[in-house]
């Protein structure tokens, strides 16, 4: 939980994601070249501008007019805003086109790295936050990439390129901007601060409202029932209040930041229709170069603002990058050993633990020195007080976690000689929580073994006693299943869990009983399909049912996360431990 | 989004106004008096060598500038308050309408839209909202006070101008609005992207128990491939648009320079004239830039304004009552007269039901899922109304009692616990005394678990009640119901969560402590209601048989069934 609250280092991130561009590099570049030319073209603009006017001028003064230099200066004009402006179409593109394969070479590395992460990950993170990195960072980083980079790049490149025309145009009137720029930058600097501040409080007030919201929706009938309507409305009165004197607040503060730009553009202006007209009076300036100052006065209020404004942006998708980074960095299953690809032709099933010591943290084990076998074909039950940790049994088996000491063998083969690829083929899984995915019924039953026939999906299905209820489907096996709105069952879905494991025809199999809200014929149900299954395989059963763990071959009983007895129903009645007191006090096989 | 605009942005319509008036002084003064200064220095003080008319042009552009100034943070305090308070009434408008909803319309809508209503989409309204009164409100003010002024005294300019603008807006807006699709398909491939991606952090267990990862991987690649493709060829539609509109724009002011030294020469014009004008078209050519900002901002708050308004507008399916009967002492007795009910016109869930509660005794429920249990207990508490048919509380008929008496009379266990974000203590009762609270959570057997807990009854519960166990979540339902004090308890399937050794001891509590109450009790096992007052069979809608344990075993053969399966899967107890 701790990764959690830490904050992304922003640090070092540009140069990754510079790094991870790879062959875009180079069109990065390539766009870097055609801003500066844009930009040059765009400050170049107004001193054609002045040009024309100083004509214009002196024919007003001294009549004489040179229809071909007009039209030439007017064209160059044209040229220069056809490429200041038009050319900008190109960086769009380009720039859409880095973030875009920037974005799809983070998410299918994000992707890769789903099926790397070592399962304490994903036990120890909220669901939310790590869907939020893979999903929502990354949109955020691409919008970043692709709105804020060239306008960064570009206003900066702008307001150096003006800055310099301007000198050479007027060292003087220059000056007046060359002193405004940073003031101006400084003042907004503040102001983003300030607001940035409120802005996060005002989201932060949302975010409690959206879980005051989601928590009222999903126990909308008790809210109901219990006359609590009248309560959560003031309770949400009260937060929706506050929302609005946060929002009020920090909208005002932002909304500060243009009319101080303007402010700031206008002062400059007003300095310049001054000095500038008594220069001009003077004739310490010409009325074209004037009119220059008036269009870069123009053009430069806009990237000072929206320098700062794009700067947060920026940021924002910095530490959306460095959230994205952090999750990409999270520690991964170990890479096998080149020896672990041994595979066994002919399995049988039998399961070993030999002096087997696990805790989840070094410092805390749980089981010190367990062993025990199952012989090919017996059931084993286990069995344990309710969070008596039976999950861990299942953890190790799979090699979800590593063991710290002993050894756990498969047909007397230690499983860390076998690939996990190798050994996990080797069990099925049926747990009381089911996994449906978006997909058909017949995609959701073959995802225990790919490229399986329609006939074996059938097949199985009918195994697992699902061949009834998906022939009264509309669309038979072809019904479209997804996880929000299933049109199917608690009960159903656990049978198709069931068939899901039968089709991939594993040697050793884990089942939970548990079959809460389920009723009493959809259970009798289950229990057979998984009794079916169970023939000829080795299985591990999380048990409830007393006659389940009667006529399990061997019982294992846990509490707290370790094993304390291994042994039939008789053998454990006799040795008066855990199990016989627990059987006899009539406590129930858990929850 | 124009008649939620006209619901709940009326109220603060002087705001609204407000910033209209104070932006639109802004532009006001902008362009008829702070920009035509700059022509006054040239015309009255450069060419007459008039250096007093410099300074007084100057100092009216101080002046005018404040103005601006202060007449732009006006705005931006009226636009800040009138989008707050449309925001706050917005979202509590949603709020109240979400939780008035019948469980029948609420599951119609299903929880996550309706959250999604209330927070997100509001925030995109406001979105919308905020930048309408900021930006977009006065803008036509802006530009047809600059056209007027052009055209005063330039008609040949104003023609180009106004030619070219309108051109320009009408190829924005077309070709903006043409790209539209793409995004929108490129938003369904990312929602795609993101199930895919839930669905994989959700099963990792399972598709690695299935060694499945390589094919669900290639899974997400084809997703993102397709993403990139939409988001390149989306894309690709608007790269060009505003560029375009930026270089007609600025064309139109090299054509304006050629027709303006024509103009010059022909002496119908003069270069401070034009000096203006060009400063006039910088601001059409800003106002232009917001085009593909609206085009993108507009469609996203219309869609949520549709999604708000569809929850707003929604038709309650709620009580006719025009009489509001009550009693003043309830006894707690349920009659279920020939009911029939069917959800929103579909085939009959329920029918033919019949029977009486007493207070004072046990009334139990048994069936199989989708027997139509949940729903006779939702029935009975005026939570759905029945097609056909007469449920009356204490001989009064559901159909005209008072909404708040009839809540009164029930205190509701659901099948499923529901768990507050909050304290235990606000999640049992917020009215019911120490004492009542204690006893509940003994009867519950809640109380051993508070005992583990430091905080005790303050101990705080995360989101779903995720750090407690399911069965310790169960026995936190069951305490809420027998803490509020009613004539009526009904416990829909509230045991079955519950251990054997649990249920029995609770059980034994509660019968102790609700004595003389109505107790109603829905249950899948035959163990749990063997001792009740009157079982009542159900099976697929319709009763199958009730009476007492005994005659039922005798006389009802679903009820024999029940108990024959049960033994299978008990042959030991």
């Amino acid at each position: 939980m701790a990764k959690q609250t830490k904050t992304p280092k922003r640090k070092g991130v540009i140069r990754r994601l510079f790094a991870d561009m790879g062959k875009y590099r180079r069109h990065f570049w390539l766009a870097f070249g055609i801003i500066i030319v844009i930009k040059i073209c765009l400050a170049a603009a107004p001193k054609v501008v002045s040009w024309i006017t100083d004509m214009m001028q002196q024919f007003v003064t001294t009549g004489d007019f040179d229809y071909k230099k007009l039209l030439m200066g007017c064209a160059i004009l044209a040229l220069l805003y056809f490429i200041g402006y038009g050319a900008d179409g190109f960086i769009n593109r380009t720039m859409v086109f880095i973030s875009q394969n920037l974005l799809l070479i983070l998410r299918n590395r994000a992707g890769q790295k789903l099926n790397r992460l070592t399962i304490q990950y994903s036990d120890n993170h909220p669901l939310g936050d790590t869907q939020s990195r893979v999903t929502n960072d990354m949109v955020n980083l691409s919008n970043g990439i692709e709105s804020t980079v060239a306008s960064l790049l570009g206003q900066g490149i702008l307001m150096v390129a003006i800055c310099v025309m301007m000198l050479f145009t007027n060292v003087f009137l220059a000056l007046i901007f060359i002193i405004a720029i940073p003031l101006t930058m400084i003042g907004l600097r503040v102001i983003a601060r300030m607001t940035n501040k409120m802005f996060k409080q005002t989201n932060m007030q949302l975010g409690k409202m959206n879980s005051l919201v989601s928590d009222s929706y999903s126990n909308h009938t008790i809210i109901k029932a219990y006359d609590r309507v009248a309560e959560k409305e003031k309770e949400f009165d009260e937060m929706n209040r506050e929302f609005e004197r946060l929002y009020v607040r920090s909208r005002f503060t932002s909304g500060f930041m243009r009319p101080f730009g303007d402010l700031m553009a206008k002062a400059s202006y007003i300095l310049l229709c001054l000095i500038g007209g008594i220069m001009m009076m003077n004739g310490h300036l010409t009325l074209g170069e004037f009119m220059a100052f008036l269009f870069y006065g123009n053009m430069i209020g806009v990237p000072i603002t929206e320098l700062s404004v794009t700067f947060n942006n920026f940021q924002d998708s910095l530490s959306s990058a460095a959230r994205i980074y952090d999750f990409l960095d999270e520690d991964e299953e170990p890479e096998e050993e080149p020896t672990a690809s041994l595979s066994i032709p002919d399995m049988k099933g039998k399961v070993s633990f030999d002096h087997v010591k696990f805790g989840y943290v070094p410092e805390k084990t749980l089981m010190e020195d367990v062993s025990f076998t199952a012989k090919p074909g017996q059931t084993m039950a286990i069995v344990g007080p309710s969070g008596a940790g039976k999950t861990t049994l299942i953890n190790l088996l799979m090699r979800f976690y590593d063991i710290q000491g002993g050894t756990i063998t498969l047909d007397d083969i230690d499983t860390k000689a076998l690939s996990k690829q190798n050994l996990r083929s080797a069990f099925g899984m049926v747990l009381q929580e089911t996994w449906i995915f978006d997909g058909t019924i017949a995609e959701n039953i073959a995802f225990g073994k790919p490229g399986a026939t329609r006939e074996e999906v059938i097949a199985a299905a009918k195994t697992a006693y699902c061949d009834s209820f998906i022939e009264r489907l509309p669309d038979g096996y072809d019904t479209y299943l997804s996880n929000e709105n299933s049109a199917l069952s608690a009960g159903e879905k656990q049978l198709l869990s069931i068939a899901r494991a039968i089709i991939a025809d594993p040697k050793v199999l884990i089942l939970d009983e548990a079959t809460s809200q389920v009723d009493t014929k959809t259970e009798e149900v289950i229990t057979r399909a998984m009794q079916e299954m169970m023939k000829g395989r080795t299985s591990f059963i999380i048990a409830h049912r007393l006659y389940t763990i009667r006529n399990a071959d061997q019982i294992i009983f846990m509490v707290d996360g370790d094993i304390k007895e291994v042994g039939s129903h008789e053998e454990l009645l006799q040795r008066q431990g855990y199990y016989a007191s627990m059987y006899a006090g009539g406590v129930s096989m858990g929850e | 989004m124009l008649s939620l605009f006209k619901r709940y942005l009326g109220r603060y319509m002087p705001f609204v106004i407000a910033t209209f008036i104070f932006t639109a002084i802004t532009y006001v003064v902008q362009i008829c008096f702070l920009v035509p200064e700059s022509k006054n220095i040239i015309d009255n003080g450069v060419s007459k060598q008039n250096t007093g008319v410099i300074w007084q042009s100057g100092i009216w552009m101080i002046v005018f500038t404040l103005i601006i100034g202060v007449c732009s943070v006006f705005s931006a305090f009226f636009s800040s308050k009138a989008t707050a308070g449309f925001t706050f009434a917005l979202r509590r408008a949603c709020f109240t309408k979400a939780n008035s909803l019948s469980p029948q319309d609420f599951v119609k809508f299903g929880e996550s839209t309706l959250v999604n209503r209330t927070m997100a989409d509001v925030v995109n309204v406001s979105i919308v909202t905020i930048n309408m009164l900021r930006v977009w409100m006065a803008l036509p003010i802006l530009l047809i006070t600059e056209l007027i002024i052009i055209a005063s005294f330039n008609a040949v300019i104003f023609l180009i101008l106004a030619f070219f603008f309108t051109g320009t807006v009408t190829f924005l807006v077309i070709f903006g609005a043409r790209s539209k699709n793409g995004f929108e398909r490129l938003q369904q491939k990312l929602d795609k992207i993101n199930l895919i991606m839930k669905e994989r952090i959700v099963g990792v267990r399972h598709i690695r128990a299935f060694t499945n990862e390589k094919p669900v991987d290639e899974k997400s690649s084809l997703g993102n491939a397709s993403a990139y493709e939409e988001a390149i060829l989306a894309n690709k539609k608007i790269n060009f648009l505003s560029p375009i509109g930026l270089v007609v724009m600025n064309w139109v002011v090299v054509l304006i320079y050629i027709v303006g030294t024509a103009q010059v020469q022909h002496a119908m014009a003069s270069i401070s004239g034009l000096l203006l004008i060009f400063q006039y078209i910088s601001y059409f050519i800003l106002s232009l830039m917001t085009i593909p900002y609206v085009i993108n901002l507009l469609p996203k708050g219309v869609v949520s304004a549709k999604r708000i308004k569809e929850l707003l507008d929604f038709e309650p399916t709620t009580y006719n009552s025009t009489e509001h009967i009550k009693k003043e002492k309830t006894l707690g007795k349920v009659e279920f007269r020939n009911v029939v009910f069917g959800y929103s016109g579909a085939l009959d869930v329920i029918a033919d039901i019949s029977f009486t509660a007493q207070p004072g005794k046990t009334t139990a429920f048994i069936g199989t899922t989708g027997s139509g249990k949940t729903t006779i207990m939702n029935l009975m508490q005026g939570l759905y109304l029945p097609t056909f048919g007469d449920i009356l509380i204490d001989d009064v008929s559901i159909r005209n009692c008072d909404e708040e008496w009839l809540r009164s009379c029930f205190s509701y266990g659901t099948q499923r616990p529901m768990i507050f974000q909050d304290t235990v203590r606000n999640n049992i009762s917020t009215d019911a005394s120490e004492e009542r609270i204690r006893q509940a959570c003994d009867a519950s057997c809640f109380s051993e678990i508070l005992e583990g807990k430091e905080e005790g009854p303050d101990f705080m519960l995360s989101q779903g009640g995720m750090n407690l166990s399911g069965g310790q979540r169960q026995r936190l339902s069951l305490a809420r119901t027998l803490a509020r004090e009613a004539p009526i308890y009904v416990f829909d399937d509230t045991f079955s969560a519950l251990d054997a050794h649990t249920e029995q001891k609770a059980r034994a509590a509660i019968d102790e402590m609700l004595k003389d109450r109505t107790i109603i009790m829905v249950a899948q096992k035959i163990s749990t209601v063997r001792d009740a007052d009157h079982i009542i069979v159900l099976e697929k809608g319709r009763i199958a048989g009730q009476g007492k344990h005994e005659e039922l075993m005798k006389t009802c053969q679903v009820y024999q069934e029940i108990y024959q399966t049960q033994c299978y899967l008990d042959r030991e107890e």
